[in-house]
């Protein structure tokens, strides 16, 4: 919205007093000359501005020029289209005419005098072309009381009011944040238009002229404060770690061994040994116990075993009881389907070993639930004949409460 | 390996007592003789791999440790190798070459690859035969990387397995050994395995006390730190870590204590330990002061563990040389040793508390490169982006309105004499034109992206069904930080199942309430950022999210009523903006923050804010008054704006309701009173609209203004308006 500071003088030149001398004719003319139509819109701003500001656009033949270029840039368009038809309503508006003295609001506009009123009402009306032909300054000091006082402006009031309905609220609210402050110690000692020109210079051009900003209620915005959390920083523990690379010992210490323990171990997950081979693989482990560690066995590959070759996994896991995966195979032993076999090792385990009483807990629901889905009668019967051979306590609750319901 | 090696003759007497040659040099510490070893050897069998890996071992302990590199190219051609020759046997490689692994996993330790090394030890750990040295090594390598990774609770899962097995461990061994050794063997052994166990127990205590410590879980921590007290005695870790304890549970001044009884100019130095325990020791003193709110001396500590830092790097040679030859040159170890981006984190948030937030930019800028999953530490970022961009922030700071929050400038002289006003929000908005939003400076642009990305990273909150709907807007942004953090090996600790605690490195773990706390926080600045860039929808979006949050502080409620009725005015929607405004909205000021933190001396609220509720709810009614002036609901306003001015300090009115009261005097006509408040810079006592008398006669333009006496009394006004 900023004119140049070359812009500004020219515009200053139209409106200057020596030029009031001018024809309204010549002015527009000249106006015309220096700016172009995507122009006009700022070079309008800065002539409310001055309008605004009496101190700076004193003479009554500068203010009818300035009036009359606000009318002229947008005379082309409907009245109400022009964006600054709200500054006539205001200026002629009847009521402040009446009591103008009442409340002289700041950064408003200045009541004018009833020839630059007369001119003004002449711009709304259709003007005659004489009018254009007379210079600011004759206008000024035209007789006007003859003349009929008022036009009516209501049809302008309408369509203005229509349309700063659709502005925001915010926008409607506000003043322009430049405000007169004459210093009353100051000789009076009438107008320097260079002086002026300067202060006008100083409100207009530059980045962010006082000129754009507004003056308007606003709210407080408070930032958020910081976030405030405990331990937050980076505290820094020496620890020493101990983490080096290693030489591998197995460096050519293994023998044949340990792959052919891998290579049965192989087979045993996919089908039943053969005897020599599970005497083979039992005696290789009893010999070495860390073996187990090294023939393969995972949790996920347990079920392949224990389907396979029953006594072979019972054995394994015996030997794995110390292992650190050993609640994983457990787990899984829990988890895999129903069989002859599964149940078999689990009897054989409970035998041995004192097992965790959740993991027995949960086989035994395993069992049941598995045991009421059997269909073959056989199958049934055998799998209740197995868990009655059981001798502990748990297993007789579990065979009467298997009997009971099923077979009883 | 493969099927035909199984029956070639085993391995010979000759081969097998070359190993074991080429062993004890290699324990004795003679390399050149192991090596020679390990050559003839290897021309004796050219299957077995692991006489080249033991070559490429010995190797690197030859040139002390310090080829790390070169290392890692060996191991990764081995491995290449073994696994196209066994991949046909399914697995069952991995017991046999689990030095080979344990070796890889070493070294991307070392060279902070935590999520690689994390999971070859946790394959590792699949096989592990229990009471074995090396069984040991790995679930102690795993510790430690899940504490390094802050995972404290799987750290603590396997330390209590150790601890099992170790006493287990020592009990079996008391009976069962007699059957496969010589008695002479079995003693020695189990002499040697008693020596590994007390040895790990204390390293046992030494790591949960830091696993609970992560999990803040400081009654559990109080028992262990008792344990290692007693274990470890007065060795640095063992202060260590009693003071970072006492730190924790506010003992400042213990903690001081603690750090200063540790002997640090004895310590072997990081060149051998791979650890700066000056640097740390320095940095920890900041911690201290920080949160004894000892600001100054805070930085002054952290600057002195940067140098310290800097100083140590400068002595491995880290950092100048090329990026390839970056692993080698220096011991393994210290390659560790760079605490650099633990640092500025901290510099960085102690700068933004000290009112820099430039400087604290810089550090957090360079400290997000690593820390990039890190939720809070972006809305650190977006602090620091906002304290930066905020007006005139010292007068702020000190409470005082000043003269230029209200004038703007003044122009001409004499009857020229002409006030600019000054608009706060375009003090408040500042767009940084021309510069694209992405590239990191202490922008408004820029705190938004980072709030965005803060709020992608916490988890979504179970209550919040809707969901939010910046997502479309930042997905983009989502994948990028999401598939970053995947790359990242300082964060590999997210996405826990349970999502128990939020990751937020280098600090310890969010639990749950800090969770909610941070988000409430991302939220309020959200809609602050949002506000000051103009998007108002967004703005009344994040603060409708925050007054739903379940559990909000007072002083963040207040801010979200603030802010969502300066949405709503800006959307044109005053009413409802004056339903936001009810003074009643404001309950308590309170930052939310736990009451231990708040007994705490030193502990200071941040200033520029609104201290106690009858100023939070002053600042509440200036705002109504602003809304009600835009419906011109004049006297309305004029109510709340004397009756906040009667809630606070005089001094501290905030500019924003002087100019209030100028506003409301134009809109009266009283341009003289609206001129003595603005040179007072203070409200005054308003004159009836019916008594003002015209000030203006006519239209004459060059009637200089009413005289402006300099007012001594609110009295002497009446007598301007009157003359």
């Amino acid at each position: 919205m900023t004119l140049a500071p070359k812009e500004l003088s020219n515009l200053l030149g139209i409106i200057s007093e020596d030029a009031c001398g001018n024809t309204f004719e010549s002015l527009s003319n000249a106006f015309h000359h220096c700016f172009g139509k995507a122009e006009h819109f700022r070079v309008g701003s800065v002539l409310v501005m001055l309008l605004q500001q009496p101190d700076l656009l004193p003479s009554s033949p500068q203010r009818l020029t300035a009036l009359y270029l606000l009318w002229e840039m947008y005379r082309t368009e409907p009245l109400a289209a022009n964006p600054f038809a709200a500054v006539f309503a205001h200026l002629l508006n009847p009521s402040a005419s009446g009591e103008e003295q009442e409340k002289p609001l700041s950064g408003f506009l200045p009541p004018i005098t009833h020839p630059e009123k007369f001119f003004l009402s002449q711009l709304m009306l259709a003007p005659p072309r004489e009018l254009f032909k007379k210079t600011p300054r004759q206008v000024s000091c035209m007789d006007v009381s003859s003349a009929p006082q008022a036009v009516d402006i209501s049809g302008l009031q309408l369509a203005l009011a229509e349309r700063q309905s659709e502005l925001p609220t915010q926008s409607k609210a506000s003043f322009p944040s430049l405000l007169s402050d004459p210093d009353p110690d100051s000789s009076n000692s009438g107008f320097d238009s260079s002086v002026a020109n300067q202060i006008i210079e100083s409100l207009v051009t530059g980045p962010r002229p006082p000129l754009e900003s507004h003056f308007r209620p606003e709210f407080i915005r408070p930032a958020p404060p910081l976030l405030v959390c405990e331990d937050e920083l980076a505290w820094l523990n020496p620890c020493e770690p101990e983490h080096r690379v290693q030489w591998d010992r197995s460096m050519c210490v293994h023998n044949g061994t340990g792959v052919e323990i891998k290579r049965i171990m192989a087979k045993a997950f996919k089908s039943p040994l053969s005897a020599p081979q599970q005497t083979q693989l039992l005696g290789e482990l009893e010999k070495d116990p860390k073996l187990v560690y090294h023939v393969g066995l995972t949790p996920a590959k347990l079920p392949d075993l224990v389907e396979n070759n029953p006594l072979v996994a019972i054995e394994i896991l015996l030997k794995l009881m110390s292992s650190s995966q050993i609640t994983e195979y457990f787990s899984v032993l829990v988890n895999m389907d129903m069989s002859l076999h599964s149940m078999e090792v689990v009897n054989r385990l409970t035998t041995a070993v004192d097992l965790p009483p959740e993991f027995i807990h949960l086989y035994i629901s395993n069992c049941i639930s598995t045991c009421e889905q059997i269909k073959d009668k056989y199958m049934q019967v055998s799998v209740c004949n197995l868990s009655a051979d059981k001798k502990s306590g748990v297993w007789c609750w579990y065979r009467l409460y298997l009997r009971n319901p099923r077979i009883g | 390996m493969k099927h035909d090696s199984a029956d070639s003759p085993g391995v010979s007497d000759q081969e097998k007592e070359m190993a074991t040659n080429a062993f004890e040099a290699f324990t004795a510490g003679n390399y050149d003789e192991s090596l020679k070893q390990l050559e003839s050897l290897q021309e004796l069998n050219k299957e077995d791999y692991k006489i080249a890996m033991n070559k490429a071992v010995a190797e690197f302990y030859k040139t002390g440790q310090a080829t790390t590199g070169t290392l890692k190219q060996i191991l990764m051609t081995i491995k290449n190798q073994v696994h196209s020759a066994v991949e046909d046997i399914d697995g069952l490689d991995d017991v046999e070459n689990s030095i080979l692994y344990y070796n890889q996993a070493i070294i991307h330790y070392h060279m902070r690859q935590y999520s690689e090394a994390i999971s070859i030890g946790e394959k590792l750990y699949q096989f592990l035969e229990p009471f074995e040295k090396f069984a040991q090594a790995v679930c102690f390598l795993l510790v430690d990387l899940y504490l390094l990774t802050f995972q404290p609770e799987k750290a603590l899962h396997l330390l209590t397995m150790l601890e099992k097995l170790s006493v287990q461990g020592s009990s079996k061994n008391g009976k069962g050994d007699g059957n496969n050794s010589t008695a002479k063997e079995s003693a020695a052994q189990k002499a040697e395995f008693a020596a590994m166990i007390e040895a790990a127990k204390s390293r046992i205590h030494h790591y949960k006390v830091r696993a609970y410590i992560q999990m803040k879980s400081l009654k559990a921590c109080k028992r262990e730190i008792k344990s290692v007290m007693n274990t470890a005695g007065n060795s640095a870790p063992s202060l260590f870590l009693k003071s970072n304890f006492e730190y924790l549970r506010g003992n400042y001044r213990k903690a001081v204590k603690l750090l200063n009884s540790s002997n640090i100019a004895e310590h072997p130095g990081p060149l051998k330990t791979g650890e700066c325990v000056r640097c740390m020791f320095w940095n920890n003193l900041g911690c201290i002061h920080f949160a004894m709110g000892k600001h100054n001396l805070g930085i002054f500590y952290f600057k002195k563990a940067l140098q310290e830092n800097d100083h140590t790097c400068a002595q491995l040679g880290d950092g100048k040389n090329g990026q390839a030859k970056k692993f080698t040159g220096i011991p393994m170890c210290a390659l560790l040793a760079n605490k650099r981006y633990e640092l500025l984190y901290n510099c960085g948030i102690q700068l933004l508390h000290i009112g820099r937030p430039l400087a604290a930019f810089e550090c957090l800028m360079e400290a997000v490169q690593v820390y990039h999953s890190n939720p809070r530490l972006w809305l650190r970022l977006a602090e620091c982006c906002i304290a930066a961009n905020k007006g005139s922030s010292e007068q702020e700071t000190k409470g005082l309105p000043s003269k230029k929050g209200i004038v703007q400038s003044i122009v001409g002289q004499g009857y020229h004499r002409k006030i600019v006003l000054a608009s706060q929000s375009t003090q408040n908005t500042t767009y940084s034109e021309g510069q694209s939003a992405a590239i990191p400076v202490a922008s408004m642009e820029f705190a938004a992206i980072c709030l965005r990305n803060a709020l992608l990273l916490l988890p979504e909150h179970q209550q919040h069904e809707s969901k939010p709907d910046n997502g479309s807007k930042s997905s983009s942004q989502s994948g990028s930080t999401e598939s970053g953090s995947e790359n990242s090996d300082a964060c590999s600790g997210k996405g826990q199942e349970g999502d128990k605690f939020i990751p937020a490195a280098p600090s310890s773990p969010l639990r749950k309430q800090e969770v909610e706390n941070l988000r409430c926080c991302i939220l309020a600045c959200s809609a602050y950022v949002a506000l000051a860039l103009g998007d108002n929808l967004m703005a009344l979006n994040h603060a409708d999210k925050l007054l739903h949050q379940p559990k909000l502080s007072g002083s963040l409620k207040f801010l979200g009523h603030l802010y969502a009725a300066e949405a709503l005015i800006s959307l044109d929607r005053i009413s409802d903006a004056i339903a936001h405004l009810n003074p009643e909205n404001v309950t308590d000021v309170s930052l939310g923050v736990s009451p231990s933190e708040q007994d705490q001396a030193g502990k200071q609220t941040p200033l520029c804010y609104p201290s106690t509720v009858s100023s939070a709810r002053a600042m509440m009614l200036f705002n109504l008054g602003s809304a009600y002036c835009l419906r011109s609901e004049y006297e309305k306003a004029r109510k709340c704006l004397h009756q906040a001015a009667s809630m606070v300090n005089p001094k501290e009115i905030p500019p924003e309701a002087i100019l209030l009261g100028v506003y409301l005097e134009l809109q009266n006509g009283n341009t003289q009173l609206a001129l003595q408040i603005i040179k007072r810079n203070q409200l005054l006592p308003s004159v009836k609209p019916s008594s003002s008398p015209d000030l203006r006669k006519k239209p004459p333009p060059f009637q200089p203004g009413q005289p402006v006496q300099p007012i001594k009394m609110p009295s002497s006004f009446t007598q301007v308006q009157r003359k």
